[in-house]
């Protein structure tokens, strides 16, 4: 028995002692590869900032038209093109107006060699070449951009949409609203902000969204788009969304724009709203009633501000306190109301 | 008879330490593997956006810094000082004074004028009463909540209550914040409308030229052991967390750094204190499985996320004592925290945070101390009280090579995130790998390392007297 034991144990020693040796040569492995590789990047990195610094003078004169860019043209490997549009971003995000226009004309020869890029099969270098051809190379390389809002990788997509909506043109803003439900993931602020950046001219395109998209999320961030932009006309169609709409993202987006341009004679469809199932939209019609609210709403005020959600206790305080209803504020801050605090807080009240 | 019985049982005992080891550094390999292509994706990503462009135009979400502060005079000062000071669009500060027995409220009014002034809160969290809530009239955004003692648990749940913000910052009164961090990980809340929760990075602040509440200079740490928990820190944050954020298995955000969506944590009922559920010293970790746990159970696609990228500075103990106690609190919370919801261990329903994580926390966390302490107590068995000289040197083995792992880390972060500059600096970290055990033991592996033995085995023992202890005290600060 003792014999089998002291076998097994040998065994299982050398087997456990030979995985050790393994796995430190794995890590020796991986260790020497590390070291290479920083060394490398090392190398990368004085050669990067050696040549920034050789730029940098030229780029400078270029900007201030002392120079011809030519001089600089001449300097630039094909190797080295992504580089120096990465470091000419930087100048161009610094820069406005002449010297702007100088930045890009300094990168145009450049271009067509980064676009070649695009086929790489690293996600976050194409995005990084989306991101280089939508500041230097957006004339020239429309197609290519418009393509990457199918890429498969989203951050891709999501550069490309940055890149066509800076422009302001407005026949891209059919290419971003098809893309937009790829980005379901991101934000709503985001995708409204995607969609305000392509500027006034894509009202016309919004509005249609807003009104017949299949997907609620475009028609939300239509709706804050255009709310971003300030669009009269989607004050009568929130307005009307109040009464025809149903679903939650329309009715949010819609009270938003209510709560910021909305007119006297939108409080009594808000009205329903307030009661609705949904928290969320619920706590929006408490905001915009308030935004909207005069003296006479001071009894629907007072009636929400039991709402079961805290939130729009709040919104109900602020809308009695902005309607001069302080004797209401003052008769719940008196009682026994479980939220007579929030009553307190508008009446300027110290605290306990 | 014992001495007849206890042979095979030291050969047994060989055989797990071994392969316990052996396991423990494979996966530390794995991590490094993935953790150094993930860095490596990260900063490559980093490249081709333009945060603060993405940030402008999508309307910032405002956020709120819960800063707890209990008997903080020394550092409460500089601190919120720095707070203001950071590039936020919108963001509130809430201190909450927790029955601080010293001059922490006080310096707060002199220093900040001020006001006693009514805020009412919409969460309804039980926490011990709130004595008076003050403004600044210097600074509308800075708050103080003057509250009764209940811990850090249930400082966090009043700010949470009065938090009116769809993210809140959780941190720590002695955080040191970098001006941008918030800018940097409140960029994931937008990119994704499933993250809940996300850290980042936390560095020892020990050694650096602090000035207002802000680092002047990054520098190395004086002591040794500050200098070991550098590196554990590297580890732990550079490798781990990375790692088990991108499996989504992240159990831990730390304390001291991280941002929450407000809802999902109110949904959840707040921080674990002696009021609302069983109270634990590790309030951070229990918050982060119970907000797992709950999405997994509602069917909700939840993220908890870990970024590389911002930073967050703290000072950590730089005698054995003060790190005694820090590693009985971290041990004794996270035994409870696993403890508690230990339903999701191997359990399929709670995914990789209950067949990876769970796993991984319990046996190479949790048990880490027990396995440390296992040379030790062979040698007590042993006949004769002397351990075969075989075992000491082959338990050498394998955590030597997690020293080289560690090293490994450094290199990572010397690559991406070149905080420490200069040669002589980072020579000086990775240097130190070969003695990395002493800060690992601190967390984990243990064992000895010539003359460090004596240390190593206290810490261990304070970690494993964590957990035995957990019924003793439950609140902290």
């Amino acid at each position: 028995m003792n014999t089998i034991f002291s076998i097994a144990h040998t065994t299982l020693f050398w087997v456990l002692l030979g995985s050790i040796s393994l796995l430190i040569l794995i890590m020796l492995v991986f260790i020497g590869s590390l070291i290479r590789l920083r060394r490398k990047n090392e190398r990368i990195k004085r050669k990067r900032d050696a040549l920034e610094a050789i730029w940098h003078p030229y780029i400078l004169e270029i900007i201030a038209g002392n120079r011809k860019p030519e001089v600089l043209w001449g300097m630039i490997t094909n190797e080295d093109a992504v580089h120096f549009l990465d470091v000419l971003l930087r100048y161009y995000r610094r820069f406005r107006g002449r010297e702007r226009r100088e930045i890009i004309n300094l990168a145009k020869p450049l271009v067509p060699q980064v676009a070649a890029e695009l086929d790489n099969e690293v996600p976050e270098d194409r995005a990084k070449v989306v991101q280089l051809l939508g500041v230097f190379g957006l004339q020239d390389h429309t197609e290519q951009l418009i393509q990457a809002l199918n890429d498969v990788s989203l951050l891709v997509a999501m550069n490309a949409a940055r890149a066509l909506a800076r422009s302001k043109q407005p026949e891209f803003g059919k290419h971003i609203l098809a893309a937009l439900p790829r980005f379901d993931i991101f934000s709503t602020n985001v995708r409204a902000a995607l969609l305000s950046e392509c500027g006034e001219d894509i009202i016309p395109l919004l509005r249609k969204a807003f009104a017949t998209s299949e997907h609620p999320l475009v028609r939300r961030a239509a709706g804050e788009a255009l709310l971003e932009l300030a669009d009269p006309m989607a004050v009568l169609m929130a307005s009307h969304f109040l009464q025809s709409e149903t679903d939650a993202d329309v009715l949010i987006a819609s009270l938003e724009i209510l709560e910021a341009h909305g007119r006297r004679e939108d409080t009594a469809k808000i009205h329903p709203l307030l009661f609705w199932t949904d928290e969320s939209v619920r706590i929006h019609a408490a905001k915009a009633m308030v935004s909207l609210a005069t003296p006479a709403d001071r009894s629907i005020l007072r009636e929400i501000f039991d709402d079961p959600d805290a939130w729009i206790s709040l919104h109900a305080s602020r809308g009695l306190h902005e309607i001069g209803a302080g004797n209401v504020l003052k008769s719940v801050a008196e009682s026994d109301h479980p939220r007579a605090s929030f009553a307190l807080q508008y009446l300027g009240g110290d605290s306990d | 008879m014992s001495t007849l019985s206890s042979i095979p049982f030291l050969r047994i005992l060989e055989i797990v330490i071994l392969s316990y080891f052996l396991l423990l550094n494979i996966t530390y390999l794995i991590t490094s593997i993935f953790s150094f292509r993930l860095l490596k994706q990260y900063a490559a990503r980093l490249r081709s956006v333009n945060v603060e462009e993405i940030l402008t135009s999508a309307d910032a979400p405002p956020v709120t810094l819960l800063v707890p502060a209990y008997n903080e005079e020394k550092n409460v000062v500089d601190s919120v000082r720095a707070f203001l000071n950071l590039s936020y669009p919108e963001y509130e500060i809430f201190v909450i004074n927790d029955g601080s027995t010293d001059e922490t409220l006080a310096l707060l009014k002199a220093k900040y004028n001020l006001e006693r002034r009514h805020r009412a809160a919409p969460g309804d969290l039980p926490t011990e009463p709130v004595v008076a809530t003050y403004q600044s009239k210097d600074y509308d955004r800075l708050w103080v909540i003057d509250k009764s003692n209940g811990g850090k648990s249930d400082a966090l749940n009043a700010g949470l209550n009065f938090c009116r913000t769809p993210l809140y910052c959780g941190m720590d009164a002695d955080t040191i914040l970098e001006k941008d961090a918030l800018i940097r990980i409140v960029r994931v809340f937008l990119e994704d409308v499933n993250t809940i929760a996300v850290g980042g990075i936390l560095r020892v602040a020990n050694g650096c030229d602090i000035r207002h509440g802000q680092i002047n200079r990054v520098g190395m740490a004086k002591s040794a052991l500050a200098k070991f928990q550098v590196i554990e820190y590297l580890r732990a944050f550079l490798t781990g967390r990375v790692v088990w954020a991108a499996f989504k298995g992240m159990l831990l955000i730390s304390g001291a750094f991280g941002v929450f969506r407000r809802e999902s944590v109110m949904e959840a009922g707040g921080y674990a204190s002696h009021l609302n559920m069983l109270p634990t010293v590790g309030e951070d970790m229990e918050l982060v499985v119970r907000l797992h746990r709950k999405c997994y159970e509602e069917n909700r696609e939840c993220q908890v996320k870990f970024i590389p990228d911002p930073v967050a500075w703290t000072e950590v103990p730089e005698n054995i004592k003060g790190l005694a106690a820090q590693r009985d609190r971290w041990h004794r919370g996270m035994f409870e925290s696993l403890f508690r919801h230990r339903k999701m261990l191997l359990n399929k329903k709670y995914g990789r945070v209950g067949m990876l994580a769970f796993p991984y926390y319990f046996i190479f966390e949790l048990m880490g101390p027990l396995v440390e302490l296992a040379p030790g107590f062979a040698e007590a068995v042993a006949p004769g009280g002397s351990v075969p000289p075989r075992l000491g040197q082959r338990l050498g083995i394998p955590q030597e090579a997690s020293g080289y792992v560690g090293r490994g880390v450094g290199s990572h972060h010397r690559r991406e995130c070149r905080r420490y500059r200069g040669t002589s600096v980072y020579g000086r970290i990775s240097g130190g790998h070969r003695r990395r055990h002493v800060c690992e033991s601190v967390s984990r592996t243990g064992g000895s390392v010539g003359g460090e033995r004596r240390p190593l085995l206290l810490q261990t023992r304070h970690s494993l007297r964590g957990p035995l202890r957990h019924r003793r005290f439950t609140r902290w600060w």
